[in-house]
């Protein structure tokens, strides 16, 4: 008797599907092609239109980024306070500096009111020091400098004016060889927070906080995104204080000029204090032509020529770590605070 | 005996409510006009023999400053660059996939020039999402459109 029922109510399912398939040929036929659309509205009421993350030509988003680095070479100083167990500043010769950059980004969810992005750094500095035994610091740096970080972006549009742009990055920075040797000391957590107007598909703009480092000190400090632009050939793209996305004068045929700015690397095992860490800190303050059309960037600042290839451009904001005591050029210098982990500072020459 | 045969007919009989399930779904329900989710243009979806087609049929920012037609400018081939916007053919080559989904096909998006995979999926009877992608479905965006009607 029971399965009697159940028997029944398999008919029951299988006919009832049977019996909806009617056709609604007055909602799938096609409207004529000279309709006013004008008078056409949401067929549901109360639908949200949303802004889209980019202005109108902006620089797209790389997926893959692979650069290749090549600096000339530059003295290289120690300079500033130290502790008394070091030898006083002594200078050397930077033959070369060089390195490979990685990155990689994905879009893990990209639709119409969320955008959330993740994203691989790797950046590998070697140098070639000469008489590198003058001081402790230039025998670390011998084993070159490299960070690898994970990044995420998350893009949240409110409606159709107005934005909310999240980006974390956690990166490990210092001259180890395997993830093994990484201290925990080496990892900087940054985040920044923006909330921005798009008034129109050519002009979007917005104020934040941004959690970041300068001379190993935590900091929090405000954040402007400007992305304009004026014509299909130019526009601007800023981030001001800049992070390791700089600000960008942006061509369409393209050539774009920024500054870019550096991190804070550790070295271990050249203690000099109780629960200090020397960590030196290395600063790009040249501004670059790069052409990525042609498939080159060319760096141009005060006597410091490098050649790098095509860079991964981000409109989106990053830790700011501007550092540096030369308007206009790369400063490097030991300081040591107290209580603060020492850092080394290059100082290249001019011409 | 009689309990195996109706537990039978009873497993049948499920299967075919899921297979008529299935069929239910309109292979032309996504026909009919859509705004973007940006709301600055709506697109046409028609069908011309199997496969399904898209053409924009409204500009939210119709004309250029100057006051003409905005027509196709970023167009890589020079020759279509004075076709006008509006009535553009931009999507091309969708095929019904079962389960509400059309996919095999291209969009074209004006704004850059670029055309793209593309597959869209019917959410409900009034919202469809539109993704574009390139090489495969993770490196794309998913754009969500809503039906519109006359008013």
């Amino acid at each position: 008797m029971k399965y009697t029922y159940f028997a029944l109510a398999a008919c029951l399912l299988a006919g009832a599907p049977a019996a909806a398939q009617v056709t609604d040929t007055t909602r799938t036929a096609t409207p004529a092609a000279e309709e006013n659309f004008d008078a056409f509205g949401d067929a549901n009421a109360g639908t949200t239109d949303y802004n889209t993350q980019k202005v109108l030509y902006l620089t797209p988003t790389k997926l893959i980024s692979v650069g290749y680095e090549a600096q000339l070479g530059y003295n290289l100083s120690t300079a500033g306070p130290l502790p008394a167990s070091t030898a006083p500043a002594v200078e050397t010769k930077v033959n070369s500096a060089r390195g490979l950059r990685l990155a990689f980004n994905a879009p893990v969810i990209s639709r119409t009111d969320f955008i959330f992005n993740v994203g691989l750094t790797y950046w590998n500095t070697g140098l070639d020091l000469a008489n590198a035994e003058r001081s402790p610091y230039f025998d670390k740096l011998q084993d070159g400098l490299r960070t690898t970080g994970i990044n995420t972006t998350i893009f949240n549009p409110i409606d159709n004016k107005h934005f909310v742009i999240l980006q974390l990055n956690l990166d490990a920075n210092g001259n180890y060889r395997n993830f093994q040797e990484v201290q925990t000391e080496a990892y900087t957590f940054s985040a920044t927070g923006i909330y921005g107007w798009k008034p129109n598909d050519n002009l979007q703009w917005g104020l934040g906080l941004s959690r970041t480092y300068r001379a190993g000190q935590l900091l929090y400090i405000p954040v402007l995104l400007y992305n304009r632009t004026f014509s299909p050939q130019w526009g601007c793209e800023v981030i001001f204080p800049p992070g390791r996305n700089p600000p960008q004068l942006r061509h369409q045929r393209p050539a774009e000029a920024g500054l870019r700015t550096g991190r804070q690397h550790l070295l271990p095992g050249q203690n000099t204090e109780p629960g200090s860490v020397p960590a030196p800190r290395r600063v790009e303050a040249p501004y670059h032509l790069r052409a990525p059309a042609l498939g080159f960037c060319v760096g141009i600042g005060p006597g410091r020529p490098a050649l790098q290839l095509p860079q991964r451009r981000l409109p989106q904001p990053g830790p700011h770590r501007r550092e540096g005591k030369h308007a206009g050029l790369g400063a490097f210098a030991v300081q040591k605070h107290a209580h603060q982990p020492a850092v080394l500072q290059y100082q290249p020459e001019l011409g | 005996m009689t309990n195996r045969f109706l537990a039978f007919f009873l497993l049948i009989g499920l299967l075919v409510g899921a297979l008529s399930a299935q069929a239910a779904a309109n292979p032309d329900a996504v026909l009919g006009v859509w705004k973007n989710g940006e709301g600055t243009g709506m697109i046409q979806i028609f069908k011309k023999g199997d496969k399904y087609y898209g053409r924009l049929v409204w500009l939210k920012v119709a004309n250029t400053p100057e006051g003409k037609p905005r027509t196709d400018v970023n167009n890589p081939d020079e020759s279509k660059r004075n076709v006008l916007l509006k009535g553009l053919e931009n999507m091309r080559d969708f095929t019904y996939k079962g389960d509400n989904k059309w996919e095999d096909g291209k969009i074209y998006d004006p704004k850059n020039g670029n055309d793209y995979s593309c597959e869209m999926t019917l959410v409900d009877p009034n919202t469809l999402e539109v993704r574009g992608f390139i090489g495969v479905s993770l490196f794309g965006r998913t754009d969500v459109w809503k039906r519109q009607v006359k008013k």
